[in-house]
């Protein structure tokens, strides 16, 4: 539990400044000023200004709200329904069960960037398709671990007592047997939460993901890029901001894990 | 393992890939886009639409959905993956040309990936909490959050653009020349090598760790075997196990991975055809990639499965 | 439209340890050019971009072409006229061979032109060579067309890309030409080579031995390839890097203005069935930022209809027609009910950097009016989908005209036309529209120029489409490369045929 705290924080605050970005008094992200575009880092505009004269840190901090707002959205899905597929085929027999499991397979066949290159190009892009490319792709991780859990948990002795008092399988699954993989699955939920922020990112970053002018790290990882040999800095903020939100929710990641599973804790 | 366990892996794996297939080609049949009006709207002009309709004849785009999906699935049965519609060139042609390339780039950030992980975890765990240590386990945990296209960009900036030691980008084939094409290899090969080296880094780390504080190496050192002979023979022996499996989970990861790789380094693997394909609503072309990238997948998670099977017999039962 | 998505993102750079020994290569005589995108194919009467165009003037031959001033000339054809029934009669020029040896007749000439004008034809120019109704051969010298309506541009339609002489016994995927080079070998995806056709008709033509054309759909990387000397020269230079080609000792940049961005309409999702709406809009950008911001500069602020500087066509004052004024853009938005703005989208695609960027300049734009749009970004294939449907309420659009003849801008104005992703989508303008076909049938230039300023000021208030911006088109290449020309205005794509007047300095 000790090492919890200090990762912890670190998303907190990530968080909190996401959530906070329309207190700060910050420049509007999408307000352009191309007299000034590429501007070095000065008094007005602390981290520059980018190639429509948009200001960075701004950018940067609303960035923040985009890429982990989908990011959470989208794992919060994939866990209810991965969650629910997972109990349902752990718990049931027969066709249903069988099909549940199967469809979720099918999803594990294609290369995740392959995947959602598709759904794109079917959908357009967009935060929403973004949302359900990165649901769709995160359900399955669920789905095993609810689906593995529960059936490590169904024999054991208070599933077997709830059974035994005339317990509904519904009751069952939703009072007794989800609480007893809860933690498990919260580890999955914090491990999809930064495998969603890269490929959100990396989407975004391909032309596929959030829409511009909306600010987004991938996005603007990908207009830096034109313009790299003129303003590297601006290639540098993003990608660090990206990289430290993802190695802190990593870093909450292994904590979680080792809290949960003591058994891994000292490694 | 028995064969009838491994006849039925492969049969589901068989008809998984069909599902994908079948998947593909409805899905991209759905999406907007026609690839005769594209191609005859190449460099902005506007096409005449009877022009249009001539063309979409001629690729046989005019016939109902089923039967356009009926003679897809008859060519696949005799290994045909049917031609572009942009120029007819045969689809598994250009896969032949272009998935060894991809498969080297895999390849080659494998062979960092263990290179760089296994003995520097083997290390680490040889001196555990000692600076190195400390110092891997941090770098570790970056090059794991650091994604891909991250690196392959910071890498150009640094490399190409500030120190100008490395190409930027491209591809020449090895037989033209060598020194250049290993060259262009290199950091395509890094960005895609680098987060399997961190996760080897652990996994090697912690079996090692594991395997060192078991009774048998306790024996055998109070027997009086010298330290490299008790490393090599009984350690490293069963710390690989782990780290053999893992190293063939991350494989299916690698190959969907490299489409960023390809596309930030120009490097002309699968995905730059398939990127082009999908714009240009090339649909055997897309499909025929996909497919191709699918089977490998499954193929490649069958074969980690086998590995679990012969490390683990319990999982046969399963 | 050739830089790709991939281009804009894939940052090569200089590669200066791989600087090949680019003097051997001159001393053999080939000229290494450097590609922006792979031909889709070479199909001579279809058109699949300026890049297959490129190669296809290379290896084709019209009855005319544009010389280094952007006139007419005669190639296959030595001279051209109307005759006193207002048929065109082009006569042949003597000893032009196919490939094969054979002599170039004007049973070929027929035969081209009805392939192209076919029923089951997909070329380009099919619909205005169905409107030529007799093909007669009164000699063999001599090509007579006859046309349902005067055409007055009509000799221009051998000067495009698409409307090759081709022998008329070639087998269907093997079409044999008669330009100054001949196609030797090819790599799919990424090179061309082009050997000299030692019995073109021109003495002492082309003055290049060879033309090898090597792809690099990455923008930075085709510019590091003209750097290091591993090309001797590109087209497409990306406008980042002209300044740097400017100042390469060893480089020289000839680039001009020829294709621009334009907003384009859809006229059946109102507002913007109100003419007065799509002038508000095109009061309310500024062009310059278009300019700076996607261009970095290497451009010109476009504000009335795309009609190059220096043509008889031009005028100074209705080639501002539709100057940046917000005060009036506003004025004309609350005259046509909406003086508290409205809601709408802006569609246009992500693929292409520069139509992403402009998108992004003139949603600020129509914002600061009250026009709030939501941007659509689909890829460029989607793009051409929904504009062709009228799946939009504006668009952002990049293209050129077919040449530098106001009739030339027909394909982008006439919005009677079927309906396509290049223009508005039923937009009524019934004057511009008169106006143009009126041009088309006059063969006095006095009244033509008259008529084309008639057109601008109708088109003007009609709004068939906003212009926003000319784009710098530009070639780089070394010092030492002499003889080529970067054609003027919207014929800048069509220069690849100056590479047979190239040579080695």
């Amino acid at each position: 539990m000790k090492r919890l705290w200090f990762p912890g924080a670190l998303v907190a605050l990530i968080i909190l400044i996401a959530l906070a970005a329309p207190f700060l008094g910050l420049p509007d992200p999408v307000r352009q000023d191309i007299a000034r575009r590429l501007a070095a880092p000065n008094a007005g505009s602390w981290l520059g200004r980018d190639e429509f004269g948009r200001d960075v840190l701004s950018r940067l901090i609303w960035g923040a709200r985009t890429s982990l707002g989908v990011a959470f959205v989208a794992a919060l899905v994939a866990g209810t329904v991965g969650t629910a597929i997972g109990l349902i085929g752990g718990w049931g027999k027969g066709l249903g069960a069988f099909l549940t499991v199967r469809s979720v397979e099918i999803i594990m066949c294609f290369p995740p960037v392959l995947l959602a290159l598709l759904v794109v190009t079917l959908l357009g892009p967009g935060a929403a398709t973004l949302v359900l490319v990165l649901s769709v792709l995160y359900l399955p991780g669920f789905a095993r671990v609810a689906y593995a859990e529960v059936l490590a948990v169904r024999s054991r002795e208070y599933v077997e007592a709830a059974r035994a008092f005339g317990a509904t399988p519904r009751r069952i699954l939703l009072r007794t047997v989800l609480p007893n993989i809860a933690g498990p699955l919260l580890v999955q939920l914090s491990l999809t939460v930064a495998a969603a922020v890269v490929i959100e990112s990396g989407l975004s970053f391909l032309g596929l993901g959030v829409v511009p002018p909306a600010p987004s790290w991938g996005l603007m990882i990908r207009g830096a890029r034109a313009t790299m040999e003129q303003a590297p800095l601006l290639l540098l903020w993003p990608c660090a901001a990206l990289t430290l939100t993802i190695l802190a929710i990593n870093l909450l990641c292994d904590a979680l894990r080792d809290a949960v599973d003591p058994r891994t804790a000292d490694r | 393992m028995s064969a009838t366990w491994f006849a039925r892996r492969l049969a589901v794996s068989l008809g998984l890939a069909w599902v994908v297939a079948t998947i593909v080609f409805l899905a991209l049949h759905m999406v907007p886009g026609d690839p005769a009006e594209l191609l005859l709207s190449t460099g902005g002009i506007s096409p005449d639409p009877a022009a249009v309709a001539e063309l979409r004849e001629k690729l046989g785009l005019e016939r109902p959905l089923l039967a356009q999906y009926g003679a897809f699935l008859a060519g696949l049965m005799q290994g045909n993956l049917g031609h572009s519609l942009v120029d007819d060139y045969p689809v598994l042609s250009e896969i032949a040309l272009r998935l060894p390339r991809t498969l080297e780039l895999i390849l080659a950030g494998t062979l960092i990936g263990i290179a760089v992980g296994v003995p520097s975890g083997v290390y680490a765990a040889l001196h555990r909490g000692g600076r190195f240590d400390r110092i891997a386990s941090g770098v570790t945990a970056l090059l794991l959050a650091v994604p891909v296209f991250v690196v392959g960009t910071l890498l150009v900036l640094l490399m190409a653009q500030t120190l100008r030691l490395m190409p930027a980008g491209g591809f020449v084939p090895f037989t033209q020349d060598p020194a250049q094409h290993l060259k262009l290899l290199t950091l395509p090969a890094i960005a895609v090598g680098k987060g399997l080296a961190a996760i080897l880094f652990r996994m090697t780390r912690a079996s090692m760790l594991d395997a060192l504080a078991n009774d048998y190496v306790r024996t055998a050192r109070a027997k009086g075997l010298s330290q490299a002979r008790i490393l090599v023979v009984h350690v490293l022996r069963n710390a690989l196990n782990p780290v053999l499996t893992v190293l063939g989970l991350q494989m299916g990861t690698l190959l969907g991975g490299t489409v960023l790789v390809e596309y930030v380094f120009n490097w002309p693997g699968l995905s730059t055809p398939l990127l082009r394909a999908v714009e240009a609503r090339d649909y055997p072309m897309v499909v025929g990639i996909i497919l191709t990238i699918s089977v490998l997948f499954l193929l490649i998670n069958l074969l980690v499965e086998i590995l679990h099977a012969i490390v683990d017999p319990r999982v046969q039962a399963g | 439209m050739t830089t790709t998505r991939r281009a804009i993102l894939q940052a090569g750079l200089a590669l200066p340890f791989i600087s090949m020994p680019g003097r051997a290569q001159r001393a053999s005589g080939i000229l290494r050019y450097g590609l922006s995108a792979f031909p889709p194919n070479l199909q001579p009467w279809v058109s699949t971009g300026a890049s297959a165009g490129t190669v296809k003037m290379l290896t084709h031959r019209s009855l005319v072409s544009y010389d280094s001033k952007g006139e007419l000339r005669g190639e296959l054809a030595e001279s051209w006229s109307r005759d006193s029934d207002g048929a065109w009669v082009f006569k042949l020029r003597q000893g032009c061979v196919f490939h094969n040896g054979e002599p170039v007749t004007a049973e070929d000439v027929k035969w081209s032109i009805e392939q192209i004008a076919g029923e089951k034809s997909t070329a380009y120019m099919r619909t205005q060579f169905q409107g030529i109704e007799r093909v007669e051969i009164p000699d063999p010298k001599t090509i007579r067309l006859v046309t349902a309506l005067p055409q007055a541009t009509l000799p221009s339609w051998f000067g495009n890309y698409n409307t090759f002489v081709i022998w008329r016994k070639s087998a269907p995927n093997e079409p044999v030409g008669a330009g100054p080079f001949k196609l030797v070998g090819q790599e799919r995806g990424t090179s061309l080579d082009l050997i000299a056709f030692d019995k073109f008709y021109k003495p002492g033509f082309p003055k290049v031995k060879g033309i090898k054309f090597v792809v690099y759909a990455d923008e930075n990387l085709r510019f590091a390839a003209l750097q290091s000397g591993d090309v001797d020269m590109i087209e497409y230079v990306p406008w980042q890097s002209m300044s740097a080609v400017e100042a390469d000792p060893r480089l020289k940049l000839d680039s001009v203005e020829g294709p621009f961005m334009d907003i384009l309409f859809n006229g059946t999702k109102p507002p913007f069935n109100d003419p007065r709406v799509r002038r508000a809009i095109a009061h309310a950008v500024k062009r310059d930022d278009i300019v700076k911001a996607a261009f970095f500069g290497r451009g010109k602020p476009l504000e009335g209809l795309p009609i190059v500087e220096g043509t008889p066509w031009y005028d100074k004052e209705l080639a501002h027609g539709w100057n940046y004024d917000p005060a009036r853009a506003k004025a004309l938005l609350a005259e046509a009910g909406f003086a508290n703005g409205f809601q709408s989208t802006l569609l246009a695609t992500s693929q292409f950097g520069m139509h992403k960027d402009t998108a992004e300049v003139v949603q600020q734009h129509l914002a600061a009016v009250g026009i709030q749009c939501e941007l659509q970004l689909p890829d460029w294939s989607t793009r051409v989908s929904r504009g062709t449907r009228g799946q939009y309420d504006m668009a952002i659009h990049g293209v050129s005209s077919d040449n530098n003849d106001p009739d030339g801008l027909t394909v982008v104005l006439d919005t009677s036309l079927s309906p396509t992703h290049g223009r508005s989508f039923k937009v009524d303008a019934p004057r511009t529209i008169a106006a143009l076909a009126k041009g088309r049938s006059e063969f006095d230039q006095a009244k033509r120029v008259e008529i084309y300023k008639e057109m601008q000021r109708a088109a003007l208030e009609e709004v068939p489409l906003v212009g926003l911006a000319w784009r710098s088109q530009g070639y780089g290449m070394d010092k030492g490369v002499m003889g080529f020309t970067n054609l003027p205005g919207a014929l800048t794509t069509s220069s690849g045929a100056t590479l047979e007047e190239t040579y080695f300095g």
